[in-house]
C-alpha cells in the first residue's frame, strides 16, 4: 500500500484526468502494479520516470473518455465541415474573393521576406564545425579600428605554440579579373583565393574528384569549383590537368589536385579557383611572411571540441607578447569572431566579402510579421461583420443539436479553407514576383514550390487558425432563441474590436508609409548632396600594377589626350568608393611617441587628380609635375588641418613612411582641399592627405565629355590593350562606385517602399469589404433618411465617418511610432536629414484619400439607391 | 454534452467482413491462450517481452486487448481486487471460437504459404 503513495501526483491526476472511468480501474492498476514491481527492481527515482513515460504511452483513443470520441472522429462530419464551407465561401463570394486577394498577398509578401531573412541567417551554417570555426581579427587601439584583417605568422605561430588549435588556415582576397589561358583565348576569372594547405581541414567544402587531405599539397596544386571544370575541361579527366595563371602579369603553370563542389552562395568565402599560399609568398616575393604588425590577410582558426572563446582570447595576449614583443598588445587588440557572426553582425575594415545587416534582417522580418498581421486583420474585420448574416444558421445547427465546439470548428474549417486557397493563389504571386524581389535583394533565390509544400501548409492552417478563432469564438457564442426570434442585432457584436483591428491595421500602413517617404528623402539627400567632387562621366581602370602604370601612364596620356572627348587624365591610388592606403604622418610640431600617432587616409595620385574630379582647392597649390620637390609635397582635406591643430598649415613639414619597411620621408604641405566624401554618408569625413607619387597609383581615371560616352571607353580599352595586352580591361565608373556605397540603403527603400503600398493595399481590401457591408446594413437607415429628405451627400458623410475615426487616431499612434523608428535609422548616418514634420498631416491626408476613395464608392452607391426598393421589403 | 445517435460501433467497422489480425495482435492473442487464467495485461507484457525479447510497451498491449475484443476475438472479465495493484481489480482476457478461426485461419495461411515454397528459393 505505502508504494502507492509514491506515486507522483501530476502524471497520476493526468491519467485520471483523460482515462474514462469504466477503464480507469483495470488500466491503471496495471500501471501501479508495475510500478510496484519497478521500485523493488530499480529505486523509486526510476520507477517514477517509467510511470511518467507509461502514462504518456497509454494517452490513446482505447484510454480516453468516451464523452465524444467517436462522434469526434467520424469522418462524415468532417466531410459536412468541408461541404458546408466551401458552400459558404461560393455564396458569398465577394467577401471570400476580397479575403483571399487580401490574405494572398499578404503570405506572399511573408513568405518572400522571410525567405530573405532565412538565407541572411543560413550564413556558414553549411560547414560542419561552425561552432569552432573563428577568424581572427585586430582592433587598433590608437584609432579604435576594428579589422577583419590579421598579419601572415599569427595563425601558423599559433598551431605551433596552443594545443587547443586543431587547425589553421589563412585565406588572401580575392583576386578579380586574372587571366587564364584556355587554348588560344585568354579569360578572365574571378574569386581566386589563396588558401593555406589546410584550408579544407578547417572549411566543409565538397571535394567531388580528388583526394580531399592531399589536394593543394604542391606549391603549383590547385583545386577548382564544377563550374570552373565543366568550363575549362568537359569531357576530360579533370585531376592532374594544368591551367596557366598570370596572377601579376606573367602566366604560372598549376595542377588541378581536385575538384570542390560549387562553393554555397551563403558563405563569404566563395572562390572559383583555390591556390597554395606558398605560391602568393613566390609570386610576390615582397609580401613578407613574417611581419606581425602587417595585418593583410586572413586567418581563420579551428579549436579544439569544448574549448571556449574567451578563454582562448586570454591565451593569446601572452602568445603575442612572446613573439611580437612588449608592445604589441598596446596597440593591437587580436580578438577571435565567430565565423558565423561574420555575414550579419561584423563590419569591419577589410571585409574579405560585403556582409549583410543585422538591422535590415530585422526590419525585413518586423515588415512581414506586419503585413501578415494587416492580411489576418483583415479577414477577423470582414468574418465578425459578416456574423449577423449567419446567425440564423448557427441558431438553427444548435436546436438541431450541434454543440459550440461543432461551430467552432465549422468556422475554423472556412477560415482554413480560405487561408489554404489564399496560399494557391500567393504562391502564383511569389512565382511572379520572385525575379524583382530576387533583384532588389540581390539574391539568387529559387523557389521550388512542391518541395515547400509542406511550409506552405503550414503557413495556410496558421494563418487560418490565427485569423479564423475570433469569429468562430464570437459566432459560436450565439444564443439560438435570441437569434431565431428575430431580434438579433448584431452590427454591435465585436464592434469595438473592429475598430481597433482598423486603427491597428491604418497604424501600420501609416509607420510604413513614413518610413518609406523618411527612407526616400534620406536617399535623394545622399544623391543630391554636395559631395565635395564630381565623380560624373569618369572612368577608372585598374588591373595594372603601380609600377607597370607609373611607367606608361606619360604616354597613355599624351595619346588620350589627342582625342576631344577626353578632357583630363589621371593616375590615383584610391578614388571615392575605393580606399587608399593607410599612413601615419607626424607634423614638425609633434611632441610625442610614433606610436601614437593615428593612421590616416592617404591616396598616391599625379597632378591632374584635382582638376579630373573637381576637387576645390582652398589654400595653397595643386601638385606640380615640373617641380621634382612635390613628390614629397603634401596637400590636406580640412579635416586633417584640424586634427593637427595647424593654424597657417601651408610650409608645415611632415614625415611619412614611419614604421614602413621605406626610409621615412619629409615634405611639406603645398595646399589645404575642402572635405570631400571618400567613403559613405554614413561616416564622418575622415583626415586624410593627398600625396604625388606615379609609383604608387594603380587606378587610371579618364574624366570625358558625357556625350562620347561609348566612344571615350573604346578609346581607352584599346590604348590599354596596347600598353598591357595580357592585363584585364576591369572598368568603372565613379559614380556607379560611389553609390555602390549605399546599395543596402537603396535595397531597404525598395523593400519598405514595396511593402507599405501592399500593406496600404490589403488595408483597403478589408476596407472596402467592411465598407460593403454597413452600407448592406444601414440600407433600411438610409431608405428612411432619404425619404424624410437627407441629400445625398449628408449620407455619404454618415457612412464616411465611421472610417473617419478610427483613422484620425491611427496616425495619432502612428506618428510617433514612425519618429523614433526613423531617428533610430537616421543615427546611422553621419550626414542625414532633419526630420520631415509635414509627412505627418501628409501621411494622414493620403491615407485618408485613399481609404475615402474605397469607402466612397460603396456609400455612393449605397446613398444613390432608390428608398422604395430598400423598404419595400417589410 | 447530447450524442446524437446516428453513429455506428466501432467494432463494426471491419474490411470486406472479415477482420485481419496484426503481427502483434496476433502475439497478444496466442500469449492470452498460452497464460489461459491468467491472461491480463501485465502478464501479457512479460509473457511478450520474456518470449520474444522485444521490450513491449503497455499501452500497446492495452491497445491490441482492446481492439481483439471490439473484433470479437476475445472476451474479458474482471478478477479479484489485489494489493499490488493498490486494491484494484484487473482484467482477465480469454480466447472466443472468433478468435481461435482467426488465430488458425492465420497459421494454416502461413504454413500454406511456406509449404509452397520451392526448395530452390532456398538456395543461398
Amino acid at each position: 500500500m505505502s508504494s502507492t503513495s509514491n506515486i507522483p501526483r501530476l502524471p497520476r491526476n493526468f491519467f485520471k484526468w483523460y482515462c474514462k472511468d469504466a477503464r480507469y480501474e483495470e488500466l491503471h492498476g496495471d500501471l501501479e502494479e508495475l510500478f510496484e514491481e519497478r521500485v523493488g527492481r530499480m529505486g523509486i527515482f526510476k520507477a517514477r520516470l517509467f510511470y511518467f513515460w507509461d502514462v504518456i504511452r497509454c494517452c490513446q483513443p482505447y484510454a480516453w473518455k468516451t464523452t465524444d470520441n467517436t462522434y469526434f472522429l467520424s469522418s462524415a462530419k468532417y466531410g459536412s465541415y468541408f461541404k458546408i464551407a466551401w458552400r459558404n465561401v461560393l455564396r458569398h463570394r465577394n467577401f471570400s474573393l476580397t479575403n483571399i486577394a487580401g490574405l494572398s498577398i499578404a503570405i506572399a509578401t511573408f513568405y518572400l521576406l522571410l525567405a530573405y531573412v532565412h538565407d541572411e541567417f543560413s550564413y556558414e551554417s553549411f560547414h560542419q564545425n561552425k561552432d569552432r570555426i573563428y577568424r581572427v581579427t585586430s582592433g587598433i587601439r590608437s584609432s579604435g579600428l576594428q579589422t577583419a584583417m590579421s598579419a601572415q605568422p599569427w595563425g601558423p605561430q599559433m598551431k605551433a605554440d596552443l594545443s587547443d588549435v586543431q587547425a589553421y588556415t589563412r585565406t588572401s582576397f580575392y583576386f578579380d579579373n586574372v587571366p587564364i589561358k584556355h587554348g588560344e583565348d585568354i579569360i578572365y576569372e574571378e574569386k581566386l583565393l589563396f588558401v593555406d594547405s589546410t584550408f579544407l581541414d578547417v572549411f566543409t567544402y565538397h571535394i567531388i574528384l580528388g583526394d580531399r587531405n592531399r589536394a593543394l599539397s604542391g606549391p603549383n596544386d590547385i583545386v577548382i569549383s564544377r563550374d570552373m571544370a565543366l568550363k575549362y575541361f568537359a569531357g576530360e579527366n579533370v585531376l592532374g590537368q594544368t591551367l596557366e595563371i598570370s596572377i601579376n602579369g606573367e602566366f604560372r603553370t598549376y595542377r588541378v589536385s581536385a575538384v570542390a563542389e560549387n562553393p554555397p552562395k551563403n558563405s563569404h568565402i566563395t572562390f572559383h579557383i583555390l591556390l597554395n599560399k606558398e605560391a602568393q609568398f613566390d609570386i610576390f616575393p615582397q609580401f613578407s611572411k613574417t611581419d606581425w604588425r602587417l595585418h593583410n590577410g586572413f586567418t581563420y582558426l579551428l579549436l579544439r571540441p569544448g574549448i571556449k572563446k574567451a578563454l582562448f582570447e586570454k591565451l593569446m595576449g601572452p602568445f603575442f607578447v612572446k613573439h611580437a614583443g612588449e608592445g604589441f598588445m598596446e596597440r593591437y587588440a587580436p580578438n577571435l569572431q565567430a565565423i558565423e557572426e561574420i555575414h550579419l553582425h561584423s563590419d569591419m575594415f577589410g571585409e574579405l566579402a560585403p556582409n549583410g545587416n543585422i538591422t535590415y534582417v530585422h526590419i525585413a522580418r518586423a515588415i512581414a510579421m506586419f503585413i501578415l498581421l494587416i492580411g489576418c486583420v483583415n479577414y477577423i474585420n470582414l468574418n465578425t461583420a459578416l456574423s449577423a448574416k449567419r446567425a440564423k444558421e448557427v441558431g438553427s445547427r444548435k436546436v438541431f443539436g450541434a454543440i459550440r465546439r461543432d461551430i467552432m470548428i465549422q468556422f475554423l474549417v472556412e477560415s482554413v479553407l480560405i487561408a489554404c486557397l489564399s496560399v494557391v493563389f500567393s504562391l502564383a504571386i511569389i512565382e511572379l514576383a520572385l525575379p524583382y524581389f530576387n533583384d532588389i535583394t540581390d539574391k539568387n533565390m529559387g523557389f521550388d514550390w512542391f518541395s515547400r509544400f509542406d511550409e506552405m501548409l503550414l503557413i495556410g492552417f496558421s494563418v487560418g487558425l490565427a485569423s479564423g478563432i475570433y469569429p468562430a469564438f464570437l459566432i459560436s457564442n450565439f444564443k439560438p432563441i435570441e437569434v431565431l426570434k428575430g431580434r438579433f442585432q448584431s452590427s454591435t457584436k465585436g464592434l469595438a474590436l473592429r475598430r481597433g483591428l482598423i486603427v491597428a491595421q491604418f497604424t501600420l500602413s501609416i509607420v510604413l508609409f513614413i518610413g518609406a517617404a523618411m527612407i526616400y528623402y534620406q536617399i535623394e539627400y545622399i544623391k543630391d548632396k554636395d559631395l565635395g567632387f564630381n565623380g560624373s562621366s569618369i572612368l577608372a581602370v585598374n588591373g595594372a600594377s603601380n609600377q607597370q602604370l607609373g611607367q606608361h601612364i606619360p604616354q597613355i596620356r599624351a595619346s588620350l589626350m589627342l582625342y576631344p572627348g577626353i578632357e583630363t587624365v589621371s593616375i590615383s591610388s584610391g578614388y571615392p568608393g575605393q580606399s587608399g592606403m593607410a599612413r601615419r604622418y607626424k607634423p614638425g610640431n609633434y611632441v610625442g611617441s610614433d606610436e601614437e600617432l593615428p593612421s590616416l587616409q592617404t591616396f598616391y595620385v599625379d597632378h591632374e587628380f584635382l582638376n579630373a574630379l573637381s576637387i576645390e582647392l582652398l589654400e595653397g597649390r595643386n601638385f606640380d609635375a615640373g617641380r621634382p620637390t612635390d613628390s614629397s609635397a603634401y596637400i590636406l582635406n580640412e579635416a586633417a588641418v584640424q586634427l593637427f591643430a595647424l593654424d597657417a598649415p601651408l610650409g608645415t613639414s611632415m614625415e611619412t613612411n614611419l614604421g614602413l619597411s621605406t626610409e621615412p620621408q619629409k615634405g611639406l604641405v603645398i595646399g589645404v582641399v575642402r572635405d570631400f566624401h571618400f567613403e559613405s554618408l554614413h561616416n564622418r569625413i575622415e583626415p586624410m592627405v593627398i600625396c604625388m607619387s606615379r609609383q604608387q597609383s594603380g587606378n587610371l581615371l579618364v574624366k570625358y565629355n558625357a556625350q562620347n560616352q561609348t566612344e571615350v571607353v573604346g578609346l581607352v580599352e584599346n590604348e590599354w590593350r596596347k600598353h598591357f595586352p595580357q592585363l584585364a580591361f576591369n572598368q568603372a565608373y565613379l559614380d556607379d562606385v560611389f553609390a555602390k556605397l549605399h546599395e543596402s540603403d537603396f535595397k531597404l527603400h525598395k523593400i519598405v517602399t514595396a511593402s507599405s503600398i501592399l500593406a496600404i493595399i490589403i488595408a483597403c481590401l478589408g476596407l472596402l469589404g467592411l465598407a460593403t457591408f454597413y452600407a448592406q446594413q444601414k440600407i433600411k437607415e438610409i431608405g428612411i433618411r432619404k425619404v424624410l429628405g437627407a441629400s445625398q451627400f449628408s449620407i455619404m458623410l454618415l457612412l464616411n465617418r465611421e472610417f473617419g475615426i478610427p483613422l484620425m487616431l491611427s496616425l495619432m499612434i502612428g506618428a510617433p511610432v514612425s519618429y523614433w523608428l526613423i531617428e533610430l535609422w537616421l543615427t546611422d548616418f553621419a550626414y542625414r536629414v532633419g526630420f520631415n514634420y509635414w509627412l505627418f498631416p501628409m501621411s494622414g491626408v493620403v491615407v485618408a484619400f485613399i481609404a475615402a476613395l474605397t469607402v466612397s464608392y460603396n456609400s455612393f452607391k449605397a446613398s444613390g439607391t432608390n428608398p422604395v426598393g430598400a423598404l419595400r421589403q417589410e | 454534452m447530447h450524442r446524437p445517435p446516428y453513429f455506428t460501433d466501432k467494432s463494426k467497422f471491419n474490411y470486406m467482413g472479415r477482420s485481419y489480425l496484426g503481427e502483434f495482435e496476433e502475439l497478444v492473442l496466442l500469449t492470452v491462450g498460452v497464460l489461459y487464467k491468467d491472461a491480463y495485461a501485465v502478464a501479457i507484457m512479460k509473457e511478450i517481452s520474456g518470449q520474444s525479447g522485444r521490450s513491449v510497451n503497455i499501452s500497446a498491449v492495452h491497445k491490441s486487448l482492446y481492439r481483439l475484443e471490439e473484433k470479437g476475438m476475445l472476451k474479458s472479465q474482471l478478477g479479484e481486487p489485489e494489493p499490488k495493484r493498490g486494491g484494484k481489480r484487473k482484467r482477465i482476457f480469454s480466447i472466443t471460437p472468433t478468435g481461435k478461426k482467426a488465430m488458425d485461419e492465420s497459421m494454416e495461411l502461413r504454413m500454406k504459404l511456406r509449404e509452397q515454397i520451392p526448395e530452390l528459393a532456398f538456395k543461398f
